[in-house]
């Protein structure tokens, strides 16, 4: 996504505007409450990069689309003040908003709400009359409070919609997930209306953070999950964009449950299901042809929920399992840990599942995702020179990628931050069960958290 | 296989035809018990007079005599029929001729060239066998039927009858089902035990029943099973038969008879439509296994026109249940070294960069030496990937496009690899260059250990072992961990870098490789045609210069990504509530179909009723948080 620049330049310009009217020191983060991502990556059609749209806030067309959507929205244009567009995806775009009538309604969702207001409150009444008293009606000028608006696009279905917005509603009790603060429907036009936080961009810190620091984006986007977990939801979609992090304050909020599901209480069936029981594939006696394929092949193709990023899909969606549970999204954490660690972002290309499949291969061998396709009714056959007949451990594949090419010199300190740490074991044993091609052996979001490399924080 | 569906076929046909005769015959062949052989016999002989049966024989006579005949002039038939039910279909045969179109679809089934049209031809044959029926049908409802409640008594109690002798007959037989291990679900396995029959795993003599998957042949071999089976007087049946066996022996026959409110002869016709669609069914799930397993009578190694074979890496992941076609499919160009290959790989990239993406600017960027201008060579030919996208209708088999870069990029790999002709010139200015590199790393403290580090210096350096900067190299080494340093080696197999492994002994192979090269005729561009070793330990050589060449390899997906993001003003997408494809989202948001479904609240009711719990109160306080 084009946060890069776009959402520094905005944050550092919204910090100046506090400025005016907040002497406090951290209040000028709690104001501005994040940023939404959506990503033209995700999804079964994802052929777009995530960095390939850089908004530029002036551009006339921007211009436009933010009068023609507030044109057409009324009670969103009454309220908020459209200021920029900080996200486009396949199923919507997100803007960043600021809330003209924040103060006339409850704002239990705002994390930094009230202990800090009362304390921002006294001193700016003490220090001005005139905006106690501004705050006080609720109206006029005053400091700014911004939201991130989510204008699901009219073409999704209202299923699709109710879904989403069902699981943000569902999800809301938890600091580490975005609250549906609201949300708005005009005819076909539904909009969300969700906290804007203030987060840094991943690729600005993944290099420079030390291991120590990224546990705690760890642990919150793992205590994350786990809520969502826990509801029996899938995320589906975890992966840097969605999870906006502010390594100042060591928060991080799950974002876009778009392609979020429920966890089908009866699956589907898939070989894994019951696996090494009597009910799984054992007779058949494989009569495909070997060596080859067919040409024409008349059968149906396997169909399975897939929904996701390239680079972040689960061996099991891979492999069109129907029968995928939570454990995906432990998965991508540990993609997201392993792009960390090994100072690589995006760590796998995939440019599709095939790409993926042999990206994965590469590391964990062939054995390994040949008993990985077993599990879920498939066969491997590959002879690809690079896949490897051993796997690589993980600490192997992260000690390459961080020292198997030049480092500048800024780099070679980032590099000893994992290198010398000292809980890099534990480090590298949480990274390995979460990349564990068998989701059953995969850890979990609430065993993650009593792991050894998160317990302690 | 082929043999095997006409077996089967003929088997249903052969129902078929004494179906259409009438009910009671096609029990007479169906049903044949032990001790009811001459009962059958008998009703099957007075169920021929019968004048209906008559108008039936003339009318359908051409497909129901090529059904016949198929019975009868397949000795197998004999055998599954058993001997008491052979008669009927004997007699049928005589009265009705042999069909040509039979024997001509007998003799494509014998050349495994025109199997397919074989097969074609069985089609058909099915689906007229179906039309038969119709035209029957229209026949029996002018025919005047005499038949009674006291016959359709009569008969439903001799079915009883029939299936109360069979399941005594089955309480003490033994089973053994021979190549049908895989059909561990088969419901009817189930019901045999339920009648108390015994399945046995392995087969022996005390087994009394073969149930095969296979045809039935005049001959076998001595230590064929069912060779065995013949000689020990077992019961033989083909697995269709005994499915159907089995089905019979369930079935009500009152309800059946009772179901028929018109006369015994619907009944039969009703009868008569479920055994022709089970039989184009089956043909159907025949013909469909055959074309997915070919032909299971012909050699499964037999190279087959309908296959792609493999001829370069590939990754490919089938169904094990064999329902769905392949999950994935790829086939990658060969090629004479790995990291050459177009597959995804690791490979040595610049800081932050995804270690599977070809980093052309890193490799531009980190070539310190000026690359000689190369002559243009032979290009290397390319031919396209081939896919199976799973995800694209009817699995078809499509040529991966490359964009223009990056099948240009791949040229430049050809012409480089190409043009080198010279393999020693190649490693003497790799060296010279190595070794200036490692001494001006040498300098720099900060450099040192990340050249140590890169597979590709190590490499290299120890090809020079003796020289100074090997000696630099081998302190630096030591700063590695252990694991660390065999991880290298094996990391560096992985990608490729045979070198480390066999450049240890890389200056005895530096002559070797001289003279081959010499002799092998290098300068006139056929060095690649030597030995294994020298285009190995070569081509990792010029791998290594390849990864410095300056030549620009644009990664083609970026470069036209951006263009296409730059060009986007309409934006194409599919419009879930219409079920429709749009070139133009402001365009379709607009359209009349859609603004009908906008403008129906009813389509919404749902989310009406959430966002109603969505509201978000208004704050109760509007007093100050202090004082």
């Amino acid at each position: 996504m084009g946060e890069i620049d776009a959402d520094g330049e905005q944050a550092d310009g919204v910090e100046d505007e506090e400025e005016d009217y907040d002497e406090g020191e951290e209040c000028d983060e709690s104001e501005e409450i994040g940023d939404q991502n959506d990503d033209d990556d995700r999804d079964e059609n994802d052929d777009e990069d995530a960095d390939d749209e850089d908004e530029d806030e002036m551009d006339p067309q921007l211009v436009d689309e933010l009068d023609s959507f507030a044109r057409s929205f009324k009670d969103v244009a009454n309220r908020f003040r459209l200021i920029s567009k900080i996200g486009e995806g396949t199923f919507s775009s997100v803007y960043r908003a600021e809330d003209m009538e924040y103060d006339a309604f409850d704002n239990s969702w705002d994390l930094d709400r009230s202990p800090e207001g009362k304390r921002r409150l006294s001193m700016g009444d003490a220090s001005s009359p005139t905006a106690k008293r501004q705050r006080t009606v609720g109206v006029g000028p005053r400091r700014k409070k911004y939201v991130a608006i989510k204008r699901i696009y009219v073409t999704s279905s209202p299923q699709r919609i109710l879904n989403e917005l069902v699981l943000l509603h569902t999800l809301s009790r938890c600091d580490s997930i975005a609250p549906l603060i609201t949300a708005f429907r005009s005819q076909d036009q539904v909009v969300a209306i969700l906290p804007y936080y203030k987060h840094a961009d991943y690729r600005a810190f993944y290099r420079q953070l030390p291991l120590m620091e990224f546990k705690y984006y760890m642990k919150s986007l793992v205590t994350a999950l786990e809520h969502v977990h826990l509801h029996g939801i899938l995320h589906r979609d975890v992966k840097p964009t969605n999870f906006l992090y502010d390594p100042e304050k060591r928060r991080g909020v799950l974002v876009d449950f778009g392609l979020a599901e429920r966890e089908s209480v009866e699956p589907s069936y898939c070989t894994c299901r019951g696996y090494g029981e009597n009910n799984h594939i054992r007779h058949i006696t494989d009569r495909q042809p070997i060596g080859g394929y067919l040409k024409n092949d008349p059968r149906p193709g396997r169909r399975a929920n897939r929904a996701g990023t390239r680079g972040f899909r689960a061996p099991e969606v891979l492999l069109k399992c129907l029968n995928q549970t939570t454990k995906i999204d432990m998965w991508s954490a540990g993609v997201i840990l392993l792009s960390f660690m090994s100072k690589r972002f995006p760590f796998f290309n995939s440019a599709d599942d095939i790409d993926a499949m042999i990206e994965i291969a590469s590391i964990f061998g062939k054995p390994k995702i040949s008993a990985c396709a077993r599990l879920h009714g498939s066969i491997l056959d590959t002879n690809i020179p690079t896949v490897p007949d051993r796997g690589f451990t993980l600490e192997e594949i992260v000690d390459w990628a961080v020292s198997g090419t030049d480092v500048d010199e800024t780099e070679a300190s980032t590099r000893s931050l994992v290198d010398e740490d000292p809980e890099k074991d534990l480090a590298f044993d949480f990274l390995t069960k979460c990349l564990e091609v068998d989701f059953r052996k995969r850890i979990s979001a609430q065993e993650a958290l009593q792991h050894q490399f998160l317990a302690g924080l | 296989m082929a043999s095997m569906i006409h077996q089967h076929a003929n088997d249903e046909v052969s129902t078929l035809a004494a179906t259409t005769l009438n009910g009671m015959a096609s029990d007479a062949i169906e049903r044949v018990g032990p001790s009811s052989a001459v009962s059958t016999n008998n009703r099957f002989a007075n169920h021929l007079r019968h004048p209906s049966t008559t108008a039936i024989i003339n009318t359908g006579i051409i497909e129901q005599s090529r059904a016949c005949n198929a019975v009868s002039s397949t000795s197998s038939a004999s055998m599954t029929i058993s001997a008491s039910g052979n008669a009927p279909s004997v007699t049928l045969h005589g009265l009705l001729g042999v069909s040509h179109q039979t024997e001509r679809a007998r003799e494509l089934s014998r050349e495994p060239r025109e199997r397919v049209a074989s097969l074609r031809e069985r089609e058909r044959v099915s689906a007229r066998i179906r039309d038969t029926h119709q035209e029957r049908e229209r026949v029996q409802q002018q025919v005047p039927t005499t038949q009674n409640d006291t016959s359709e008594q009569r008969d439903s109690d001799n079915i009883r009858n029939w299936q109360r002798q069979w399941k005594r007959v089955l309480a003490t037989s033994v089973f053994y089902f021979d190549g049908l291990e895989d059909i561990g679900k088969d419901r009817t396995k189930k019901q045999l035990l339920n009648y108390g029959a015994k399945i046995e795993t392995f087969f022996h003599g005390g087994v009394t029943n073969v149930v095969t998957n296979r045809p039935i042949q005049a001959n076998y071999a001595a230590t064929d099973i069912i060779y065995q089976a013949k000689q020990r007087n077992m019961k033989i049946w083909t697995h269709e038969k005994f499915v159907r066996f089995m089905s019979h022996l369930q079935e009500n026959p009152n309800a059946s008879v009772s179901n028929v409110t018109n006369s015994h002869t619907s009944a039969t016709l009703s009868r008569g439509h479920v055994v022709a669609s089970d039989t184009s069914n089956n043909l159907c799930r025949m013909l469909r296994e055959e074309k997915l397993t070919g032909p299971a009578d012909s050699d499964p190694r037999a190279r087959r026109d309908d296959i792609h074979y493999f001829k370069g890496p590939y990754i490919y992941i089938r169904d094990a249940t064999q329902i769905y076609r392949p999950i994935m499919v790829r086939e990658y160009t060969r090629v004479s070294e790995p990291q050459l290959g177009d597959w995804p790989q690791f490979r040595v990239t610049g800081p932050g960069k995804c270690p599977f993406v070809l980093d052309i600017q890193y490799h531009q960027n980190r070539d310190v030496k000026e690359v000689k201008p190369r002559r243009a060579g032979a290009k290397l030919k390319r031919t396209a990937t081939l896919e199976v996208e799973p995800n694209t209708s009817k699995g078809a088999v499509k040529s991966r496009k490359l964009p223009e870069d990056e099948r240009e990029s791949h040229n430049h790999i050809g012409n480089f690899l190409q043009v080198h002709e010279d393999p020693q010139e190649e490693i003497d200015e790799y060296i010279a260059e190595d070794m200036r590199q490692q001494a001006a790393s040498f300098r720099e403290p900060h450099s040192r250990k990340k050249s140590a580090l890169t597979p590709v210096r190590m490499t290299s350096a120890r090809a020079n072992s003796g020289s100074k900067t090997a000696a630099d190299l081998k302190a630096r080494k030591q700063a590695l961990s252990a694991t660390g340093r065999s991880y290298h080696v094996r990391m560096s197999a992985a990608l490729g870098h045979e070198l480390v492994a066999t450049g240890i002994n890389m200056s005895n192979a530096t002559s070797n490789i001289r003279s081959m090269s010499q002799s092998g005729g290098a300068a006139n561009g056929l060095a690649r045609q030597v030995s294994q070793l020298q285009s190995k330990e070569v081509n990792s050589l010029k791998r290594k210069v390849f990864e410095r060449s300056r030549r620009p390899l644009p990664i083609p997906q970026v470069a036209v990504k951006k263009e296409a993001v730059a060009v986007k003003e309409v934006r194409p997408g599919y419009c879930e509530n219409c079920k429709d494809k749009y070139d133009d989202y402001e365009e379709h948001i607009k359209s009349r179909k859609h603004r009908k479904f906008a403008s129906n609240d009813e389509n919404f009711a749902d989310i009406d009723d959430l966002l109603a719990e969505l509201i978000q109160p208004k704050r109760e306080l509007q007093v100050p948080y202090v004082e």
